[in-house]
């Protein structure tokens, strides 16, 4: 059977190769020409492996697997487990909110933390930096780490991630005892602040009040630079933080709970008080007032406004004088005092106008037409609605505008009323043409001295008139109105077309 | 029984079970397995054959005469079902043969469960790996280094071929990779395999399970044996807590009062045993090796660190108390309240005292029982012992008066 196949290894040349290979051995020289070119080929391709080494199996790899995995891999392959740890479960956190978000959810535009190498480059740094520390147990230097790593996720953007290295920063800084609490109090600062931004106000609160407290102690060592380059201490800015954490809370409490809303207000003016600024606390006190003013309690209401007010004095604030004297005016009004209501709302038209605010302006005038119009000076009434109307009219503010129309149009009623109703009881012939007159061109002439009765007006053109004209001064009032309204109608009806056609 | 070759039937080669020699030996039970030598059918009995002896008579006999299509198909179909049980049953009890050290007598066991599987999916099947696996790893064990790479690169290459291959599956290849290039003293390419392992685990079940634990737990050892100690430190905690927080729910579960079963019957009974979870063999065995090493280097550094040492304690107790184990539960509970005694965290201190009371009101159930040679106690929470044993203290009365 073996001595069929041919030798491999032949010495003597070509002799023992079978018929059907003899060929192939005389075609060599001829092949030997384009050799060299095979030869220069080979070499070539030689060379070029070369310069192309061989992979590694981390290559290899690196080159299969995701850029999350193979970041994952290098960080526990150098034993950071606990990064590992952190990186993953927040990669996973986020997909897994997306996945309960819905498919309709916007989080499905948003590129992932996944995708984000630059992220996870920089979470991986921190991170790793981190645990280092704390296997050496600096726990300083892990705050340290967290807190950049929260400040560049601020830069960024990322909320969620924000909120959660601060979160992590206060764990760590409960473990640092070394300064006495300052880095503790500054992680409930951000902590507090982070949860303000998702609206959860309670549990900010409650986080301000612990950097209350730990500050308290503080007071005059701890101190931050603010951006104006002024130096506030912790124990103030705690305040700061706390008057207007209490604040939203009572805002969002509103009406629902007043007593629960009033509680926080106090709590806030008594944090305001203690921050040792005069602002803040003079603005407590104003929405202290305000709220009291609401609640019916005027006296209190008074005693807040006016420290508000004084407040306001000291600090030479015009704008916030003005605020005052308005709600002052108000709770004065709400009284029945309205000498006092009067007076300060004169301040207040007076500082508005010094402002040159044409809002305030024209609220001011507003209410100094009602309170005139209340104590039945029709005349100074009908002119602060006229001013009133005017300055909302420069500045084109529909609302306004409508409602001081009507109400200059009540108070000039109310103006006319009185010589009006003596011209109807009067009767006479001059009286009623004049009424006719004003029945038809509405010309006003009724403030003209009345004549002396001398003669019985005729009695044929009375006739004719009295059925028209027996209507008492009311009605005249209403078909005052009732025109102003029509005229404001129409003009509503006007625009609602412009618009539409716009 | 001895056999004799010559007189098997015309054309029929009966070969050994371990070694695919000619038999010379059956075993008298089923009747079905053949052995070559005493050694062999001895091994085969210790690691595997004395649990499957039964099922295999029936899985070996042949087919019966069955007349219709439908019958043969459901008695294929009963056949490949109970052979995937047994699957599983092979391999659970190989890995707990390994988790205990006795890499020897896994291998009869994991053997099987190779044959069983090639039986069931075929030759090329993903199936095949954890079986391949079992087979490196005891060989890993027993230093044949050779072989666990050929069984390590089997299991790969069927890894690599098959697409979307589950993630549970890689995790425990990169394992076993990383063991081997641990034995293999290669501890870098060791801790790749390693991280790969952990990053699939995680992938699959989540950073803190107990199936990836296993993973830290291994690169903790290689860290160690690198010499970085406090990373292998913080490793070893990181095992740690994962079982303690694992253990803590279990025996939570198991202490807390059940709520009133509505309804009566087995039905309501049923739920409540539902709700529990529990370790399998091989899980138990893992936690018994990995606590009991952990325990080992706690006791042995040159730093005594009273608080790991009073977690690992704790945790180790907890899980002698789930295996039912008491006496070693109490002793393993009397060391941890003796290593948090000066720690600050009332709380850790508070949880253990409370658990070494359920372990005295247990024992005092168990004793109670045991008294009137009541055995079967293994299967019921404690809820259902106090009421067992209440249930004897009146009929003790009763027998009295």
């Amino acid at each position: 059977m073996t001595t069929l196949l041919p030798p491999i290894n032949n010495k003597n040349g070509r002799s023992n190769l079978p018929s059907y290979a003899k060929n192939v051995q005389e075609d060599r020289p001829r092949k030997n020409g384009s050799s060299r070119r095979d030869k220069e080929i080979t070499e070539e391709h030689q060379h070029l492996q070369e310069l192309q080494r061989n992979l590694t199996k981390m290559e290899i790899d690196n080159y299969r697997n995701s850029y999350k995995h193979t970041l994952c891999l290098e960080m526990l392959r150098e034993g950071y487990h606990l990064s590992f740890r952190e990186l993953f479960n927040l990669v996973r956190q986020q997909l897994e909110e997306r996945e309960a978000a819905g498919p309709e959810s916007f989080m499905w535009i948003q590129t992932m933390l996944v995708n984000e190498h630059e992220k996870l480059d920089t979470i991986r740094f921190f991170l790793t930096q981190a645990e280092n520390a704390q296997r050496a147990g600096v726990y300083e230097d892990v705050y340290q780490s967290r807190y950049e790593l929260a400040c560049y996720f601020q830069k960024t953007g990322d909320k969620w991630l924000v909120d959660h290295f601060f979160a992590t920063c206060l764990d760590t800084a409960n473990l640092v005892v070394s300064d006495g609490g300052k880095m503790k109090a500054e992680a409930h600062l951000h902590v507090g602040m982070a949860l303000e931004q998702n609206d959860k106000n309670l549990q900010a609160a409650e986080h301000f009040e612990a950097y209350y407290k730990l500050s308290k102690e503080h007071k005059d060592e701890w101190l931050i630079q603010t951006e104006e380059g002024l130096c506030l201490s912790f124990f103030a800015d705690a305040c700061i933080n706390l008057c207007r954490i209490y604040t939203t809370i009572s805002d969002r409490l509103g009406s629902e709970d007043m007593e629960k809303s009033l509680g926080y207000l106090v709590m806030a003016f008594d944090k305001a008080k203690e921050s040792e600024e005069t602002r803040l606390e003079g603005e407590a006190a104003y929405r202290l007032g305000l709220e009291y003013h609401k609640y019916g309690n005027v006296d209190t209401a008074l005693v807040h406004l006016h420290n508000f007010y004084d407040a306001c004095k000291r600090a030479d604030d015009k704008e916030g004088m003005g605020r005052a004297c308005d709600a002052i005016a108000k709770a004065y009004a709400k009284e029945g005092r309205k000498e006092e209501s009067i007076e300060y709302l004169l301040q207040f038209v007076q500082t508005a106008e010094e402002r040159g605010m044409e809002a305030e302006q024209c609220r001011a005038y507003h209410n100094l037409g009602e309170i005139y119009n209340s104590v039945g000076k029709y005349k100074e009434a009908r002119e602060y609605f006229n001013r009133a109307y005017n300055t909302s009219r420069a500045m084109s503010d529909t609302a306004a505008l409508q409602m001081n129309r009507v109400q200059l149009g009540i108070a000039e009623a109310h103006g006319m009323l009185e010589m009006y109703s003596t011209h109807v009881v009067q009767g006479d012939r001059t009286c009623l043409l004049r009424i006719a007159e004003w029945k038809s061109v509405r010309n006003n002439q009724f403030y003209k001295p009345l004549p002396v009765l001398a003669d019985a007006a005729p009695q044929d053109i009375a006739s004719s008139l009295n059925e028209e004209e027996s209507r008492d001064g009311e009605e005249v009032e209403e078909a005052h109105n009732a025109e102003e309204e029509d005229t404001v109608i129409n003009e509503q009806a006007t625009s609602h077309e412009v618009e539409e056609t716009g | 029984m001895t056999l004799n070759p010559l007189a098997f039937p015309k054309g029929v080669k009966y070969l050994c079970e371990l070694c695919q020699k000619p038999a010379y030996m059956q075993c008298t039970q089923c009747r079905v397995t053949y052995y070559c030598c005493v050694e062999h059918q001895r091994a085969d009995w210790i690691g595997i054959h004395e649990k499957i002896c039964q099922t295999l008579m029936s899985l070996r006999k042949p087919q019966p005469f069955l007349p219709s299509h439908e019958e043969r198909k459901k008695w294929a179909d009963a056949i490949a079902e109970e052979k995937r049980h047994m699957i599983d049953l092979t391999r659970t009890t190989s890995r707990k043969l390994l988790f205990e050290g006795k890499h020897e007598q896994s291998v009869p066991a994991a053997m099987q469960s190779l044959r069983f599987a090639i039986e069931v999916y075929g030759l090329t099947s993903i199936e095949l790996v954890p079986s391949y696996l079992i087979l490196g790893e005891s060989c890993i064990g027993l230093g044949k280094l050779s072989q666990a790479d050929e069984y390590l690169a089997q299991a790969n290459w069927t890894i690599l071929k098959t697409p979307n291959s589950s993630k549970a599956i890689q995790s425990k290849l990169h394992r076993n990779l990383g063991l081997l290039n641990a034995a293999k003293g290669d501890f870098p390419e060791a801790l790749r395999q390693l991280a790969d392992d952990i990053y699939n685990a995680s992938e699959e079940y989540g950073t803190d399970d107990i199936r990836t634990s296993g993973g830290y737990f291994h690169m903790a050892n290689v860290f160690f044996r690198q010499g970085k100690r406090d990373i292998a430190d913080s490793l070893y905690n990181q095992v740690t807590d994962i079982w303690h927080t694992y253990l803590d729910r279990i025996v939570k579960c198991r202490t807390q009062t059940p709520p009133t079963p509505r309804g009566v019957g087995p039905g309501a009974v049923e739920k409540l045993e539902d709700k529990e979870e529990g370790l399998d063999e091989a899980q138990e065995a893992e936690a018994v090796q990995v606590l009991n090493s952990i325990y080992d280097m706690q006791e042995h550094q040159p730093i005594y660190q009273p608080l790991g040492m009073a977690k690992v304690c704790y945790t180790l107790a907890m899980l002698y108390f789930v295996l039912h184990d008491i006496k070693k539960a109490k002793e393993f509970g009397r060391k941890a309240v003796v290593a948090s005694d000066n720690s600050a965290d009332d709380n850790f201190s508070r949880n253990i005292v409370e658990f070494m009371k359920i372990c005295e009101r247990i024992r005092y159930v168990l004793v109670s029982c045991s008294a009137l040679k009541y055995n079967h106690l293994n299967h019921y929470t404690i809820e259902k012992e106090e009421n067992y044993a209440s249930h004897i203290r009146k009929q003790q009365c009763q027998e009295v008066t």
